[in-house]
């Protein structure tokens, strides 16, 4: 027991491989996990409202598709890419261009006929309200 | 999906002259540029920028572009999850070919600018063909 504890813990290859392993997680966590997700959103809430922003910059409004399945939100967008013209060179390519599915969970049930949503300047917001049934209820007790 | 998409804008240093009294965050907007013969294209992604509240000017061969974003507030509503945090848009390219001034045309769509920038005639790329004798 004594002499486990003098060694050290780099001795074991194990061990060793659990150390690595930790660090790359930690480098992965430092880059942001989240940074390859499009588009990408802001979330506003409170206990009876949910507003999700997404930018969705050069989208036409007919591309998006949004779906509400029980708290989860999907919202699938394309976008296309300029026809090529003739003799055309590309200098910059940064922007993307494909087919983009994104889901969001929320935290709780929301009322599914009372969503809104509105798509300007290539900015999506879906506001939801919460389900009636779902807010907190007051229970009152009567004394016996 | 391209992997280009995995980019993100990316938050860039104000310029040394002016400062603004706001202070709001800078993101360079993705860019695409390409040309052809006769013209030069720039698109841009910026969203929540409308018509208005958008700068383009080009001094000599330097082209600024700049979006000014309306900070996004939701009354009685928290931020509980932030990917894109409000901020303007600033990026400046450097022209290397000379430019129909005259002909410039910017429209903006759905957050994107797009740019066309006629090349002078004098800058034009003289074709010169090759005959067989």
């Amino acid at each position: 027991m004594f002499f486990q504890e003098l060694a050290s813990p780099f001795d074991s290859a194990a061990q060793m491989n659990i150390l690595q392993e930790r660090m790359r997680r930690l480098a992965d966590s430092m880059q942001g996990g989240r940074k390859n997700e499009f588009p990408p959103i802001n979330v506003w809430a409170s206990e009876e409202k949910i507003v999700v922003v997404a930018e969705v910059p050069g989208i036409d409004a007919a591309d998006i598709d949004l779906q509400v399945c029980n708290q989860t939100v999907t919202l699938k967008t394309k976008r296309d890419l300029a026809e090529p013209q003739e003799g055309q060179i590309y200098h910059r390519r940064e922007r993307g261009h494909g087919e983009f599915t994104r889901s969001i969970e929320l935290p709780y049930a929301i009322d599914v006929e009372k969503v809104d949503a509105s798509f300007s300047n290539g900015m999506l917001r879906v506001e939801f309200t919460r389900a009636a049934s779902d807010l907190p209820k007051k229970i009152t007790v009567h004394a016996s | 999906m391209t992997g280009a998409i995995a980019e993100r804008k990316e938050e860039v240093a104000t310029p040394q002259s002016g400062e603004p009294v706001r202070n709001r965050r800078v993101f360079a907007p993705l860019a695409d540029i390409y040309e052809t013969n006769e013209r030069i294209f720039v698109l841009a992604d910026m969203p929540g920028v409308d018509e208005q509240t958008i700068d383009i000017t080009l001094e000599k061969n330097v082209l600024t572009i700049e979006g000014y974003t309306s900070s996004q507030t939701e009354a009685g509503l928290r931020l509980v999850h932030c990917e894109s945090p409000e901020g303007n848009y600033r990026r400046v390219f450097l022209l290397s070919e000379e430019v129909d001034r005259e002909g410039i045309e910017a429209t903006v769509k759905d957050g994107v600018l797009k740019l066309v920038l006629p090349k002078s005639a004098k800058a034009m790329a003289r074709k010169i063909t090759v005959k067989t004798e």
